[in-house]
């Protein structure tokens, strides 16, 4: 299954390279965007020296870690985002009618070549800030895997559950409520201490963003302790688990109306 | 815009006796004068509930933030149209879009205010037309400090407005003659 | 194969009002109306044959063929394909059928036809030998060689039915669900399409379930048929029987010099003849096509020739008024 997944996304590189201006205009995108992402707090610590006790460094380590997860979620898992519509096209009709399991299918759908250079954005800038904390120690490398995976499969689950509403809400192909919540990431750049209880609430359990790239720069740093490494992997396969439950209860919900 | 380039539709919108930018622009105001209604009901929700926090503009500053809105606005569908013009050229139209957007968010004061960029920034972005689109109008509104003085914004934003004029006919002109729409 | 009692499966529409105000209150309040496709239908199809599933537009045809691949689940009623009911048997089910819808392909649309055939190889678990006997009996029957390594979206309709088609074939499904397989298509692909569809159903008894608006895709290909018209299943039986008994007169239109007498060959159809345009109206009892072609190319030096089938809509009417001898 795997060697299929991983033939399948040669295919697509293969066949988008063709198309070479806009490959790498999708590339130099990803560079751009995540690039103006770091200027932001770039311009922040010009004028304030940090913001609630956070260094800038620290500030770039969350960045690199939400880049990562985002960018592998794109290489990877970008086909989530075309299912709503491949439901109102009736190309999910297909899929069901397939002996594969409808969430491979749709995970190995396609590839955001985005992706590709907002993951090396962050694989470029985690060693660099790692380096400059003084974390870049065998510890510190191997934690930092292991958020990167949590991470992954956490950034995963929030794109498939924000694009499981297409499933009850016929929305007529195009719905902006998968990319509204994908938004709310916005607000996990910075350290969860600066918002109100009810917003910190929201970035961790709700939308837990938080726990891809927040509270991993807090273990790393020393503000959390290492035992919430388990909540980091605990939320990821809770969150992983619920996605699904819902994907799949969101096709039963589809099977039984219909159009 | 891109969308219809990327599907071939705009060839529809090619052919109709109303030049290309026209159509465009009926299209855009229209919509966005839906989009600002629902944006003027937020806004004023949130003001019932924030408005403490928030600066009040004072009325004498009106007029003259209506005109550079007015300005703002065409600017920022003008600018628009050239990026989304750039389609005709690449296959996707992703990737020109996500562009665009980022350099609007960070150069037009969307993430955090010009006012506060470091002072070589600052000067980057003045030459830039971005921070004319919303950062100007608003600084007026509330009697701020426009970086460049008030006549001098009024004049760049007419300055970069018709620099994309200008673009819109150069690349809409080499498109429309190379205008081939992928088949099947 | 197919047993199907009592199936009936019915629809909630949003009602929507036109106009502002009808607008504005489908913001607030959502009126819903039932809409029944698929009203206490019943019917058999027996292991290999052809079956057709004719009916006009929203006559339901689309809602049964997903309730019987299983991704439509019914309101009341059954349906057994296999013995077993196709919601609840699983991947091994979906594995012996095989579903080709018209207006949506199969095909993975950005990757080359033959990857997307290799796909198919691994996710249903083929082996080597039995795919590449399908495979290379695909390729030839419906000449896809040049298509292979195109991606799905640069094909053309035609293309990339054919190369639809052959997919489906790959993993030898015991049952066949075609929606709607021909529609737009032009004459030549579809004969191929038909061709090909007959000689694997008879050759291999491969089971192949229809629908279609067009009564030669059924005519050459299926035996039996099953009409359906709001739902309701308004005739089963065999496809010949159907014919004779509601479609009467089919018509050729020729545009050229007469030359022979058409008259004496087809002495019991209507001709009429306009300038160089002659309209002969046939009886279809009296006469098979392949007659009156004949008769016409031996009479007619031909410029352009048009034949007119037999509105579907105008077939159902007739049964649903209960036209038509026996």
């Amino acid at each position: 299954m795997i060697r299929i997944f991983l033939e399948m996304k040669a295919q697509y590189i293969k066949t988008e390279m063709e198309y070479s201006a806009n490959f790498w205009m999708m590339l130099f995108s990803g560079v751009l965007t995540r690039l103006v992402s770091m200027a932001a707090p770039f311009v922040i610590y010009s004028n304030l020296p940090d913001i609630a006790g956070w260094k800038r460094d620290e500030i770039y380590l969350i960045l690199s870690f939400l880049f990562i997860a985002e960018g592998l979620c794109s290489v990877l898992f970008e086909g989530i985002w075309q299912m709503p519509a491949m439901v109102f096209d009736g190309k999910f009709d297909c899929i069901l009618s397939r002996p594969v399991s409808p969430l491979f299918q749709v995970i190995s759908y396609g590839m955001g070549l985005q992706g590709i250079s907002v993951f090396l954005v962050g694989a470029v800038s985690l060693p660099v800030f790692l380096k400059r904390l003084d974390l870049f120690h065998p510890l510190g490398v191997v934690l930092s895997l292991f958020f990167v995976l949590c991470g992954t499969l956490l950034c995963m689950s929030i794109y498939l559950m924000g694009n499981c509403v297409v499933f009850w809400f016929d929305a007529g192909g195009r719905t902006t409520i998968p990319y509204t919540v994908s938004q709310v990431g916005q607000y996990a750049r910075y350290p969860l201490e600066i918002y109100p209880n009810i917003m910190r609430f929201l970035l961790l359990f709700l939308v837990p963003y938080g726990f891809i790239c927040v509270v991993p720069v807090e273990i790393l740093r020393g503000s959390a302790a290492w035992t919430e490494c388990f909540g980091v992997a605990g939320v990821s396969a809770v969150f992983f688990l619920v996605a699904r439950a819902v994907f799949y209860r969101g096709i039963r919900h589809y099977e039984s109306v219909g159009m | 815009m891109s969308r219809e380039i990327k599907t071939g539709q705009v060839a529809a919108r090619c052919v109709r006796p109303a030049a290309f930018l026209t159509q465009y622009l009926a299209e855009m105001v229209g919509a966005l004068l839906i989009q600002g209604a629902v944006n003027l009901f937020v806004v004023l929700v949130g003001f019932l509930c924030f408005g403490r926090y928030m600066t009040i503009p004072s009325a004498s500053a009106l007029p003259a933030f209506a005109l550079c809105l007015i300005l703002a606005v065409m600017l920022r569908l003008m600018m628009i149209d050239v990026f989304s013009l750039l389609c005709f050229f690449t296959t996707g139209y992703l990737g020109i879009s996500w562009t665009r957007a980022a350099l609007f968010d960070f150069f037009s004061g969307a993430m955090i205010p010009v006012a506060l960029f470091p002072g070589w920034l600052k000067a980057i972005a003045c030459c830039t037309p971005f921070p004319y689109m919303l950062q100007a109008p608003v600084a007026v509104l509330l009697g701020q400090d426009t970086l460049v003085g008030l006549p001098a914004v009024y004049g760049l934003q007419t300055v970069w407005i018709l620099i994309f004029l200008g673009l819109h006919g150069l690349i809409y002109g080499l498109a429309r003659r190379n205008l081939t729409i992928a088949g099947g | 194969m197919i047993n199907a009692q009592n199936l009936r499966k019915v629809y909630k529409i949003n009602v929507k009002k036109s106009g502002l105000k009808g607008a504005l209150g489908n913001l607030f309040h959502s009126e819903w109306m039932e809409k029944v496709a698929v009203g206490d239908l019943s019917f058999q199809m027996k292991e290999g044959s052809a079956l057709a599933c004719i009916g006009e537009n929203g006559a339901g045809k689309s809602t049964l063929i997903k309730m019987m691949i299983g991704i439509l689940t019914p309101t009341a009623g059954q349906i057994r394909v296999f013995g077993k009911d196709p919601r609840k048997a699983g991947h091994g089910y979906l594995r012996r059928i095989g579903v080709v819808f018209g207006q949506k392909t199969n095909l993975w649309t950005d990757i080359p036809v033959i990857e997307s055939y290799q796909a198919v190889k691994t996710l249903y678990k083929l082996e080597e030998k039995v795919f590449r006997r399908n495979y290379d009996r695909v390729v030839e029957l419906l000449s896809l060689q040049p298509l292979l390594s195109v991606p799905a979206r640069k094909l053309s309709l035609g293309q990339r039915m054919r190369a639809d088609i052959g997919m489906v074939f790959l993993h030898s499904p015991e049952l066949l669900f075609l929606d709607e397989p021909t529609i737009g298509l032009d004459i030549n692909v579809k004969h191929t399409i038909r061709t090909f569809l007959r000689q694997m159903n008879q050759e291999t008894g491969t089971g192949i379930f229809l629908t279609s608006h067009d009564l030669d895709d059924i005519d050459e290909i299926c035996d039996d048929a099953i009409v359906l018209s709001g739902g309701r299943l308004i005739y089963d039986g065999g496809l010949e029987q159907l014919k004779h008994r509601f479609v009467q007169d089919k018509m050729i239109q020729v545009v050229g010099k007469q030359e022979g007498d058409i008259h004496s060959r087809l002495p019991l159809a209507k001709i009429g003849a306009e300038g160089r345009v002659t309209k002969i109206v046939y009886p279809v009892r009296e006469y098979s096509s392949a007659e009156v072609l004949a008769a016409v190319s031996a009479c007619f030096a031909i410029e352009d020739i048009t034949i007119e089938e037999p509105d579907i809509d105008e077939v159902v009417s007739r049964i649903f008024a209960g036209e038509g001898t026996a």
